[in-house]
């Protein structure tokens, strides 16, 4: 196979080219032709001539924005790419866009499949189609056994009108496509991508296909604005190609560029960007385009070499190359013939999908010959070095702006880290308080028993000795005191039950875990003359979670109310300390299920309520609080069950609700 | 002589109220102080306590502190308006400072801190009962 490049200037010229490569004699002939000049009347005129000329070959064309061929990129200028070949069959089409994208990218891959397909090449009008429901469409009829190549069409970035053709036909809003099919065609596919992810990782908080409306809860547009400030904002769409959003999917950095603006502060992708996915910014590095062109082309070498290769680049790459936009062919165009355009989004598959790029630079390498590549890949370090100098203004900002979002980067990874530490100490810290208080729980417990085991050996002895010790008395009391040490262990074991770390996430009733930390704390509390109340409005409230960390946030509050009493207990009179209560009461809020803690200790001060969640905060006196129990509490309940902790003030005191559901901030 | 007899000689004309609110505890500790004292009446809590020491005095009070309904505190602050010189030995497990602060502005004969020695027991109760006969035997002297 063969590819011949032709630059349009008239009809009479292009008839002669035509003509004299003899083109009309060939059966297996694939015609492609890249439109500078985006109107309907250019493409009919060209694709008229074409037809007219070349009856049996397969013509589809694109307008663009920049058309390519050998080592060159041309402005707003025609060129044509014919390529014959040997043991290849040709089909080709064209299909008008009916009821969605999807089903336009499904009917014509459908209709083009073929036995021994190795590649199709579509083009499609580039603006109003979803790109990415188009190559989904295609996809499920491919199915990733042969590679799908090609773009969407461009208009010099205007973004009012594209076209698309096949044949002497002109179509305003359609796909057109053909289909390779051979047993020896050998395709091998690429792409380079060179954009870099600058800035922050944000978050698509509410799209719709490609239509995105906020990014980080803000309208996108006040985001553009906000980082590249009110000029450049005010240029979208149209410069949005060059500043886009990177997201990665299946380990690939896919770019998505604005193609239009609407009046609610909404923009238009050229791709889908899903709810919920991570983005950022990405800015086009000339060093790297180059690098990554570069590396296109090395990593051909010691495949057979290529007889054509076909480029379908984005077009945000010549306008932020510019007048060097034609650096990233150099390399490719030493080896063999090359044409292709600029596109508003480009097509690429693996085995697994199809792409839809942005951004990128994909390229589709065709051979039917074994040919092995001898000639070794010197990258010309020179050219490309003289090249960039008269773009060292762009180098420069390019390279700055990516040092520095390394660096903020850098620097918050670091706090990330330091973050991470210390809710580690925070979490080490709230374990030990935690321990201190089951200590506390277990002396309480024991404390009974060891009395009355005392109690009854001091009788004994006594009794012992004044010679009154009856036999039934002594058996009475050994029995008696060899259940207290059982009571004693038993526990042990409840306790040990409780600090076992970890235990596994499951489903469990709200009511179970209040009555084993009731198990547990319940003596305590009894001891400080605190009468709890359980009330439960339904005993099947469940949860799925980790029950520990439940257990956790609720002891938390107990024992901040124990210690509210005591407090209050200096000062005020005897009523109030007979009057002590804590009542927990187990409900449904919503359908979400909420266990409200109320005590009568007096309540917190308005002034400091609000602080009451913060890190390090404690109005306990110093070495008896460490301020994190609270705070720990409301990140167990935010994180580990999407809930919250909330306060309120009573007359007397204070309820703590433990919300255990509902959304909360975090995911 | 051992210290046992020694409480029972001192004891044996001397009647004592015993509060406490656990039941093993208390039915022992009821049963030792049997041995010694003349008469041991026996509350479950501050409350009930303090009405059967409105009904009929004691020589000593013999309390815990941790009770439901009255806690011993309370009850001690009502028993000391009746009757200030009244003698009071607490019985405790809360080794915390705090409540033994309370305890030292109302005039407490002694502690016994729970789980109880019975050598600390006996001494004190001899050392209480002791002062207790001394002042007995003075009212009998002065009138």
């Amino acid at each position: 196979m063969y590819t011949l490049n032709h630059k349009y200037e008239n009809q009479q010229s292009l008839e002669t080219w035509l003509e004299e490569n003899e083109f009309a004699s060939e059966d297996s002939c694939l015609v492609q032709f890249f439109c500078g000049v985006p109107t309907e009347e250019m493409m009919q005129e060209v694709s008229s001539v074409l037809t007219k000329k070349l009856p049996n070959a397969h013509i589809i064309g694109s307008t663009t924005d920049g058309e390519m061929m050998g080592n060159e990129v041309f402005l707003k200028s025609i060129i044509i790419s014919v390529s014959v070949f040997q043991d290849t069959k040709i089909n080709s089409i064209d299909i008008a866009y009916t009821t969605n994208s999807y089903d336009m990218g499904y009917e014509i891959a459908k209709k083009l499949d073929a036995v021994e397909t190795k590649a199709m090449i579509l083009f499609t009008t580039g603006l109003a189609i979803n790109g990415e429901k188009f190559l989904d469409g295609v996809y499920d009829i491919s199915k990733g056994e042969y590679v799908v190549s090609g773009g969407l069409a461009s208009d010099n970035g205007e973004f009012t009108q594209t076209y698309v053709s096949h044949q002497d036909k002109v179509i305003a809003k359609g796909a057109v496509g053909i289909v390779l099919s051979s047993k020896t065609l050998k395709v091998k596919n690429n792409y380079k991508f060179g954009w870099k992810a600058v800035g922050l990782p944000m978050r698509i908080t509410k799209s719709k296909d490609n239509m995105v409306y906020r990014v980080n809860n803000m309208p996108i547009i006040d985001v553009y604005k906000k980082y590249f400030g009110e000029y450049i904002s005010s240029k979208l769409p149209k410069i949005g190609v060059e500043i886009p959003l990177i997201v990665k999917r299946y380990n690939k950095k896919i770019a998505r560029a604005p193609l239009n603006r609407y009046d609610d502060g909404s923009l238009l992708f050229a791709g889908n960007l899903i709810e919920g996915e991570e983005v950022r910014f990405g800015i086009g590095s000339v060093e790297h385009i180059v690098k990554e062109a570069d590396k296109i082309c090395s990593e051909f070498h010691g495949n057979s070499k290529p007889e054509t290769v076909f480029v379908y680049s984005c077009m945000a790459r010549r306008r932020l190359l510019e007048t060097q936009a034609n650096v990233e062919l150099q390399q490719i165009a030493k080896k063999t013939t090359v044409s292709g355009f600029f596109t508003n989004g480009e097509f690429f598959s693996d085995k697994d999908r199809n792409y839809l790029m942005n951004e990128s630079m994909t390229v589709l390498a065709l051979s039917e010959s074994e040919f092995e590549d001898n000639t070794s890949v010197v990258i010309d370090k020179e050219s490309t070095e003289i090249k960039l100098e008269d773009n060292k203004l762009i180098y420069a900002l390019t390279h700055m702006t990516n040092v520095i979002a390394q660096e903020w980067q850098e620097r918050l990874d670091q706090e990330i880290y330091k973050n991470k530490e210390q809710d580690k100490n925070n979490f080490q810290n709230n374990k030990l308080i935690q321990m201190g208080e089951m200590i506390g729980m277990i002396a309480h417990q024991w404390r009974q028993p060891l009395n009355a085991i005392s109690a009854t050996s001091i009788n004994l002895s006594l009794l012992s000795s004044m010679e009154m010790l009856e036999d039934e008395k002594l058996q009475k009391d050994s029995e008696f005191m060899q259940e207290q040490c059982q009571k004693m262990s038993d526990t042990i074991d409840t306790f040990m039950n409780f600090v076992k770390p970890a235990k596994e996430s499951k489903t469990f009733k709200l009511v179970h875990t209040v009555d084993l930390i009731m198990q547990i704390m319940g003596t305590q509390l009894a001891n400080h003359n605190i009468k709890v109340t359980v009330d439960a409005k339904d005993e099947n409230i469940s949860l799925d979670g980790y029950e520990d960390l439940l257990e956790q946030v609720i002891i938390n509050i107990l024992a901040n109310a124990r210690d509210a009493f005591n407090k209050i207990g200096d000062i005020n009179s005897i009523n109030i300390e007979s009057d002590r209560f804590i009542k927990i009461t187990v409900q449904e809020r919503d359908s979400i299920p909420v266990i409200s803690i109320e005590d009568n200790a007096g309540g917190i001060p308005k002034e400091i309520q609000e602080k009451i969640f913060n890190p390090y905060f404690t109005t306990k006196e110093q070495g008896k609080g460490t301020g994190i129990g609270l705070f720990m509490s409301m990140d167990i309940m935010k994180k580990s069950f999407h809930g919250d902790l909330e306060y309120r003030l009573t007359e007397n005191g204070s309820i703590f609700d433990i919300v255990c559901g509902g959304g909360g901030e975090y995911r | 002589m051992k210290l046992s007899d020694q409480l029972k000689e001192e004891a044996k004309d001397i009647s004592v109220l015993y509060v406490e609110d656990e039941e093993p505890t208390r039915c022992q500790i009821t049963q030792i102080l049997s041995l010694f004292f003349k008469e041991v009446v026996v509350a479950s809590n501050g409350l009930e306590a303090l009405n059967l020491y409105k009904k009929s005095p004691t020589d000593l009070i013999m309390t815990d502190l941790t009770m439901p309904q009255m806690t011993g505190l309370e009850m001690i602050k009502e028993v000391k308006k009746i009757e200030p010189k009244q003698h009071i030995v607490v019985l405790t497990a809360h080794n915390s400072s705090e409540n033994i602060m309370e305890t030292m502005d109302l005039q407490i004969d002694g502690f016994l801190l729970k789980p109880m020695k019975m050598d600390r027991m006996l001494t004190l109760l001899h050392k209480v009962t002791h002062t207790i006969n001394l002042e007995k035997s003075e009212t009998v002297c002065t009138h």
